[in-house]
């Protein structure tokens, strides 16, 4: 005999509750993952874009096993070594791509930012003279978010606000869900949106062209 | 047969309560916001009542013209029972079967990747991708019983 609505509901419940017991569903811990599988991208995109990438602490050494921060920080925080990757293309200036870092915005206040490439010139002066990064200074700023539910409306607010402040052209949206008016309201500033984006799924390749985009930007313009 | 509209918003109660019950109660939350948002925007073009003119608005950086005797007004949709059972059941496979597939996706292409927190925080978290790999079979029955519920709510 097939399963009742109310035993289905028990059963998913009892399953839900296990995978609560050994660490799933736990928002903030799904936001960073979301973020490394981000980032993870971006290094992707460099990589297809002919960049040699190495990962490094901030004293440049190589590091293998990576070390991020749960909440954004400063770049030129010695209270653990971060990890961030090392991207070079050839006869380019450096770049880095960095995790949970503040960036100084058009009004002079910090701004989190989820990933953000920027060159490692900007990240030497930083970590040498404990200052945040300047917004002129960056190649991509992205705005990673994990929901369960579709998007709430006022992420797009919040985006656009990132985007008055940085320079727009820089700023990316990446979330794992979708929501059809926040993508119209970023569609109508054009902001770059990219929603759905998984493992498998359309929007990490979309994102990894946007990026390989701005990578190959940088190199035409440098 | 399909389930009675009143039935599905019992179950959807009684999903939301035990998922609550069970330490899940940040699906229920993201879920309940977005049902209080509303499903979507429509469009409908209203005609113009000839008795009420353009409005003055000194302040107004843009200017509206009613074309042709017709205003387009939005209007937002409300989702139904079973599309809000569907919303909270969408959000599971987002939380945990999408949130795994993300793990795995970093533990393949990476030896290890840590978070840690920066400075003193109030709740300390630090975890390590790929730890959620070892719950593959309570993922798999949890894909099995979601199905199952859609299809009998769907008839």
């Amino acid at each position: 005999m097939p399963p009742t609505a109310d035993e289905l509901i028990n059963a998913i419940s009892d399953s839900v509750g296990a995978l609560v017991n050994v660490g799933a569903i736990t928002a903030s811990a799904d936001n960073d993952r979301f973020e490394a599988y981000v980032w993870s991208i971006v290094v992707r995109a460099a990589v297809a874009e002919s960049a040699a990438v190495t990962y490094r602490d901030p004293n440049k050494n190589v590091v293998n096993d990576l070390l991020f921060r749960t909440s954004p920080g400063s770049i030129s925080s010695k209270a653990s070594p971060f990890t961030h990757a090392l991207i070079q293309f050839p006869v380019k200036p450096e770049l880095e791509a960095h995790i949970g870092i503040k960036i100084q915005g058009k009004s002079r206040v910090p701004h989190e930012c989820d990933v953000v490439v920027l060159p490692s010139s900007e990240a030497d002066t930083c970590r040498s003279t404990n200052a945040h990064p300047r917004h002129s200074s960056i190649v991509i700023a992205a705005e990673c978010k994990y929901y369960y539910s579709n998007l709430p409306f006022r992420l797009s607010r919040e985006f656009l606000g990132l985007c008055k402040e940085m320079r727009a052209v820089d700023c990316y949206f990446a979330v794992n869900t979708s929501k059809e008016s926040v993508e119209k309201v970023l569609a109508y500033y054009r902001c770059h949106c990219e929603t759905l984006v998984l493992p498998s799924a359309s929007g990490s390749e979309t994102l990894l062209h946007a990026f390989r985009k701005a990578f190959r930007d940088f190199k035409r313009l440098n | 047969m399909p389930i009675p509209e009143q039935e599905i918003r019992r179950l959807f109660d009684k999903l939301a309560t035990q998922l609550r019950e069970r330490g899940a109660s940040t699906v229920v939350d993201q879920v309940i916001d977005e049902i209080a948002q509303g499903k979507q925007i429509i469009y409908k073009t209203v005609r113009r009542r000839t008795e009420i003119g353009q409005l003055y608005r000194p302040e107004s950086d843009e200017v509206i013209r009613d074309r042709g005797g017709r205003r387009e007004y939005s209007e937002t949709l409300q989702y139904s029972s079973a599309e809000r059972l569907d919303l909270l059941l969408q959000a599971l496979e987002r939380a945990i079967i999408d949130a795994e597939t993300i793990d795995s996706e970093l533990s393949k292409n990476y030896r290890s990747v840590r978070f840690v927190p920066e400075q003193e925080e109030g709740n300390v978290r630090i975890f390590r991708v790929g730890s959620l790999g070892s719950n593959i079979k309570e993922i798999e029955a949890l894909k099995v019983h979601i199905a199952k519920l859609r299809a009998l709510v769907e008839g």
